[in-house]
């Protein structure tokens, strides 16, 4: 009977902490993520404002002391700062995690790229600990300031490519709506029921109507590769490039949003006499 | 014969009708005069009538001068902007064909109906993710 008991609670103990691990691994979407991140943010803010008054105050003193609290802030800031940043490109993952339509190719090559910059700044703040003197920290410092501008474009990149997705699949609504209204008009026409010339003109502007909201897909596709860093684009205003492909991919619904008031149209027409 | 060519041709002269002249008539006395004021003399006005009369012209024209003192500091009186009235569309009555309740074309409608709220509701753009504003230059002056 013992034996048994103890059986049974070793069972118990074994299933139910992989159980938990499974309910945390479910939990975390991109809503924890950005409250990861914005917390993260105000603990930065908070050392930041501490750096600052310890830097102000060694400059001022020029003492030992003073330097030691200059270092220890240095310290505690730098580490917030790199906390910033992995949570702010852990919230950017989960947001691609979560999105529709983007092919798994797209999504899995982003996420190594993203991983690997996860990686280099959760390994650079372990590494700030044994930074010695405050020249130690600029240069601590001044190598994550680099690393980031690879990091911002990888981040963009993905914030751009998510919407491509969500195009994607209303297009394929369109062309699927389409499709059908086609397949109508065909059998009003062989039943003999109606004259569908017009309709039929009418569904030839509606598929140019798709056609020209793919071009401009197209296009903004085109942008997406000036968030990889080379050397022509050393000095790349990333965010100026993010809002070109989001006006163009504006540009693109437009074309579907005429796309369906045209259909609109043709459906009002079938079912008028 | 030679006679009548010395003499002047007179005129036959004829007597001249005498004219029967009018008599004239004297009246007595000439008529009185109209005089205005003997007539409002006449009249008898109440002294409060006049009073309060004359209180309410005098009220009306310094109503007048403030009215008219305020439209131009208000820069006149605005023109009141009246709609002009639209002409009333005959609504279209439109005859259902034969295809209305089909059950394809409200499926169609239906997902037409579905993409529209999808493309209304679509936000391309994230502001949320904006890059954190960190503060990169790290520098002492030793």
């Amino acid at each position: 009977m013992r034996k048994k008991l103890v059986a049974i609670l070793f069972l118990v103990f074994l299933i139910f902490p992989v159980g938990v691990v499974r309910a945390q691994d479910e939990e975390f979407d991109f809503a924890r993520a950005y409250q990861d991140y914005v917390f993260t943010v105000d603990v930065y803010n908070s050392a930041h404002s501490e750096y600052l008054l310890a830097k102000a105050q060694y400059a001022q003193a020029g003492t030992l002391v003073s330097q030691t609290q200059a270092r220890e802030a240095t310290v505690k800031m730098l580490s917030s700062r790199d906390d910033v940043v992995t949570t702010y490109l852990t919230a950017v993952r989960m947001k691609m995690v979560e999105a529709e339509g983007v092919s798994s190719l797209t999504k899995n090559g982003l996420f190594t790229r993203l991983d690997a910059e996860i990686a280099w700044f959760r390994d650079h703040k372990d590494r700030l600990d044994s930074a010695g003197t405050l020249a130690d920290l600029e240069a601590d410092s001044k190598e994550a300031s680099d690393r980031f501008v690879t990091s911002e474009r990888i981040a963009y990149e993905t914030l751009a490519t998510i919407p491509f997705g969500k195009l994607s699949l209303m297009r394929t609504q369109a062309n699927s709506i389409l499709s059908r209204i086609n397949d109508k008009v065909f059998q009003i026409r062989s039943n003999g029921d109606k004259d569908t010339a017009i309709v039929e003109r009418w569904a030839l502007e509606i598929e140019q109507k798709i056609t020209r909201s793919l071009d401009k897909e197209i296009e903004a596709q085109a942008l997406i590769p000036i968030f990889v860093p080379s050397r022509q684009n050393r000095s790349l205003d990333v965010r100026k490039n993010y809002t070109d492909i989001i006006f163009k991919l504006d540009e693109s619904r437009q074309f579907l949003r005429d796309a369906t008031e045209y259909m609109d149209e043709i459906l009002r027409e079938i079912t008028t006499a | 014969m030679d006679t009548n060519i010395d003499q002047p041709v007179t005129p036959p002269t004829t007597p001249a009708p005498e004219i029967p002249t009018a008599p004239v008539v004297v009246t007595p006395t000439s008529p009185k005069k109209f005089d205005p004021r003997e007539l409002f003399s006449k009249i008898k006005i109440p002294k409060k009538i006049l009073i309060s009369v004359a209180i309410a012209l005098i009220l009306l024209v310094v109503l007048v001068i403030v009215s008219s003192m305020l439209g131009q500091k208000r820069g006149g009186v605005a023109p009141q902007i009246t709609e002009t009235p639209a002409p009333t569309e005959e609504p279209i009555s439109e005859i259902p064909s034969q295809y209305a309740d089909d059950p394809d074309v409200a499926e169609i409608k239906k997902q037409m109906d579905e993409l529209d709220q999808d493309l209304d509701e679509a936000s391309f753009r994230d502001d949320t993710l904006r890059s954190p504003t960190l503060d990169w230059k790290v520098e002492f002056d030793d």
